[in-house]
């Protein structure tokens, strides 16, 4: 396929397919603009995701191919999930000692958005101004008035469920109608409620009703698999493919950037990349380019792409790329709910989660010893689909065969726990950053990133109120929470739904989720008396934002307020690296809407001649 | 661009679509469809085992997961066939079996003067009811407890991850118009909750 002939100048070469890339592509496609969308990992198509399978898709359905389940006790992964992770051989980082951070990545067409929860949520006023309202970290030099209307745009492209409800944690946007509440998320709202607590349904990138061409979601539950009908929002299917029709689009797959050349000038003239099926270096000339690759692979270009002129790396002479990384702050607590026992067996995979908590003291966070707040995200209950190991417990406890035994099977099929999972704020601090580890380098000779992490008593104090609360809904509605003893940390809070034999790469994520700190008693340099949860590690949520952080001094920001770099005009980002802040909230939705916003500065500044 | 409906997008996939609201998602006659599906194929010729150990254990993986009303068991959901293919690939999970069914066989035969294919059901049945309690453990009867473990944790196995099992107990996994939540299973819940 034609790769862009040497000489050739595209007017645009965006770096990365996820949520930014995607959303730049189309956003330029559409407006008749030439791209080259160049993405590290190969292309796929809709029949590729795993939508609708089951075990015994595979002939073995998980024994393995050796059946080595039934002699050795070792199950064979059943991967459904639509997450293409790097490998640490190829593609390793580093962790600074002292430090614990995971990276996760996910190289294929898309990115990360095929496989992510799908959990769409609008920044509040105060997610932009954590300074002025808050009294930590740093404002944007935008509000959310400037963002807004990029929201509207990007829930009417993508389409995302939800009910409005007038709340500051929880800004109302274009909604379709949500899924009705699951059997447990109507315990959790009534518990909620009884604790004065608003809980809502779910804003999910998610279709209810057709949109642009997609159908309505069919309720299979399976997100993380990718959406092979589209009803989902994926960057793949709801931005590239589409743009990919107009003809403006060219797509250069299984291509690894290295990094960005530039002229005497400064300005970014090529890219250069690697050419992953035959391993040589090859460049594509750009007039613009657009860095996508997500945060930290952004940062990495920058920080790669040194001369002579930018001996620090690009746009990086304030040596702020890399600088104020942040990752969500997750923990999470499960209670055993036992009358859920007997609950009349039914469908209840839905989209996912129905239900999610909004932040509810941001106008009394004084009253707090944290800052920055979080939400809350629920999972439980459930009949899940039946993978090998189906009825254990039943087969444990009640011997025997025949129609007693389909029977006790039955009696115990059903998860009966309920868990909540906080996602919140991060105050950016210095000791959270990456940069280009001086020695490792990936299997193409690309240096690759090094990470230093630290959380604060900001994060650590909100994990404990998030517990507390936790520990108050669960046993408002009855649950007895299975709490690990203090001193031992909750962990990342994996998101599950408790259901037995739940097909396996089938969770919300659909990607590892930390599990740093659970079962850890008091690590080295902990204080035994401390008892606020550990937290897993930095990256472990994999909602990392910054390292490429905007605003309006040049002293301290690498963009301006239109995420085009101080210093080399024609150079962009559209990922996660503007945020200068890390709001109570996923990133997704916020990185669709700036990279929206920038995509159409960058077709102004364009026909302006100003790059 | 037309819009697309579920059921344009579904084409291609062999998914029941659902009524919203219904429980019992698959009648039997969707189940039989199924069955006479796999058997359109043929019978199955084992690969591991010889005809008669095959035989054998299609006659106890029914007795383990037997019809029930209307809805197919264990042989007619492929169950044996699945096992049958994993000890081809197994040599050491294929002597449990082989020495299993050869163990039933001989008390079987010691008992009544009859392979198990041979005995009467009363016969049969009361071997199993000894071999699939772990209280009747002795020193003749353990070779038998230990392989019904076996054979009983890979029939369960085979029968819910197969297409037709899947569906004997498992809703969901289905396409649906809308999603909806029966009011009985909410009033279940509700009504033993300290929320109602």
């Amino acid at each position: 396929m034609a790769q862009g002939a040497n000489s050739t100048v595209h007017d645009v070469v965006i770096i990365g397919s996820g949520a930014g890339g995607g959303t730049v592509t189309k956003v330029l496609a559409d407006m008749g603009i030439k791209v080259l969308l160049m993405e590290a990992g190969p292309m796929i198509d809709m029949s590729d995701f795993k939508t609708m399978m089951g075990p015994s898709d595979v002939w073995h359905r998980g024994a393995g191919d050796a059946a080595e389940l039934y002699t050795e006790g070792r199950a064979a992964a059943l991967n459904y999930s639509a997450s293409f992770s790097a490998n640490m051989a190829d593609e390793p980082y580093t962790v600074a000692p002292g430090s614990q951070f995971r990276l996760f990545r996910s190289r294929v067409i898309g990115g990360r958005t095929n496989h992510y929860a799908r959990v769409q949520l609008r920044y509040s006023d105060y997610d932009f101004k954590p300074r002025s309202m808050n009294d930590v970290g740093w404002d944007w030099p935008i509000s959310y008035a400037d963002v807004a209307p990029y929201y509207d745009k990007a829930e009417r492209l993508i389409g995302v469920t939800g009910r409005p409800e007038g709340l500051r944690s929880a800004p109302d946007g274009i909604f379709q109608t949500p899924a009705p509440f699951k059997v447990h998320e109507e315990l959790l709202y009534r518990s909620c409620a009884k604790l004065g607590i608003k809980a809502t349904s779910a804003r999910q990138a998610v279709i209810t009703h057709a949109l642009n061409g997609r159908p309505g979601c069919i309720y299979c539950g399976q997100c993380g698999r990718g959406c092979r009908f589209g009803s989902n929002y994926a960057s793949t299917y709801v931005q590239i493919f589409p743009a990919m029709r107009t003809g403006n689009v060219t797509v250069l797959a299984n291509a690894m950037a290295r990094e960005l050349i530039t002229d005497a000038s400064g300005k970014v003239t090529a890219v250069s990349y690697v050419d992953k099926t035959t391993g040589t270096e090859r460049q594509v000339r750009c007039r613009t380019v657009v860095l996508s690759a997500a945060s930290c692979e952004s940062a990495r270009l920058l920080l790669n792409s040194k001369s002579s002129r930018h001996p620090d790396g690009l746009a990086n002479s304030a040596g702020q790329v890399g600088k104020y990384l942040t990752d969500t702050v997750g923990f999470g607590l499960s209670a055993t709910v036992p009358y859920l026992r007997g609950t009349p067996i039914h469908n209840t995979d839905g989209y996912g989660a129905h239900l999610y908590i909004p932040w509810w003291m941001a106008d009394r966070h004084r009253e707090l010893d944290f800052p920055l707040g979080y939400h809350v995200e629920v999972g439980g209950g459930g009949f899940g689909q039946p993978t090998l190991g189906f009825g254990a417990q039943a087969l444990n406890q009640a011997e025997g065969y025949g129609l007693p035994m389909k029977q006790a099977i039955r009696e115990s099929y059903g998860g009966i726990n309920i868990s909540l999972t906080g996602r919140g704020s991060m105050v950016p601090n210095e000791d959270s950053y990456c940069e280009i580890d001086p020695e490792v380098k990936d299997k193409w000779g690309i240096p690759a990133l090094r990470f230093h992490w630290k959380w604060s008593d900001y994060e650590r104090n909100q994990a404990r109120h998030m517990r507390e609360s936790f520990r108050a809904i669960l046993e408002t509605l009855g649950g007895t929470v299975n709490a690990p003893p203090a001193g031992r940390g909750g962990g990342a809070g994996a998101r599950g739904q408790g259901a037995a034999g739940r097909a396996g790469g089938a969770g919300a994520a659909g990607a590892p989720q930390a599990a740093a700190g659970r079962g850890a008693i008091n690590p080295p340099g902990v204080d035994p008396n401390d008892d606020r949860p550990q937290l897993g590690p930095g990256g472990g949520i994999i909602h990392e934002v910054g390292c490429v952080r905007m605003g309006d001094d040049p002293k301290t920001s690498v963009l301006n307020r239109f995420c085009q770099t101080h210093e080399v005009s024609n150079v962009f980002s559209a990922d996660g690296g503007p945020f200068v802040s890390h709001g109570d909230k996923n990133p997704t939705h916020t990185i669709i809407a700036l990279a929206w916003r920038t995509a159409e500065y960058l077709a102004e500044e364009m026909r302006k001649g100003n790059v | 661009m037309s819009d697309i409906t579920r059921r344009d997008a579904l084409k291609g996939l062999a998914v029941a679509f659902a009524t919203a609201g219904v429980i019992d998602h698959l009648a039997a006659a969707d189940a039989h469809a199924m069955v006479s599906q796999i058997t359109a194929v043929g019978p199955y010729t084992p690969k591991a085992l010889t005809p008669h150990q095959y035989q054998t254990l299609l006659t106890l993986t029914d007795f383990i997961v037997p019809v029930e009303n209307n809805k197919p068991g264990a042989a007619q959901a492929g169950v044996p066939g699945w096992i049958d293919s994993l000890l081809a690939v197994n040599a050491d999970l294929k002597k449990r079996y082989v020495d299993g069914l050869g163990w039933i066989d001989q008390t079987m035969t010691s008992r009544h003067g009859t392979d198990f294919l041979g005995g009467a059901r009363g016969q049969q049945t009361g071997l199993l009811d000894q071999i699939a309690f772990q209280k009747n453990r002795s020193a003749a009867l353990d070779p038998g407890i230990d392989f019904f473990i076996l054979l009983r944790r890979m029939t369960v196995d085979g029968f819910y991850t197969s297409p037709i099992g899947q569906r004997d107990i498992y809703p969901g996994n289905m396409a649906r118009s809308e999603f909806v939540v029966p009011k009985e299973a909410m009033d279940y819940v509700i009504n033993r909750s300290p929320l109602r």
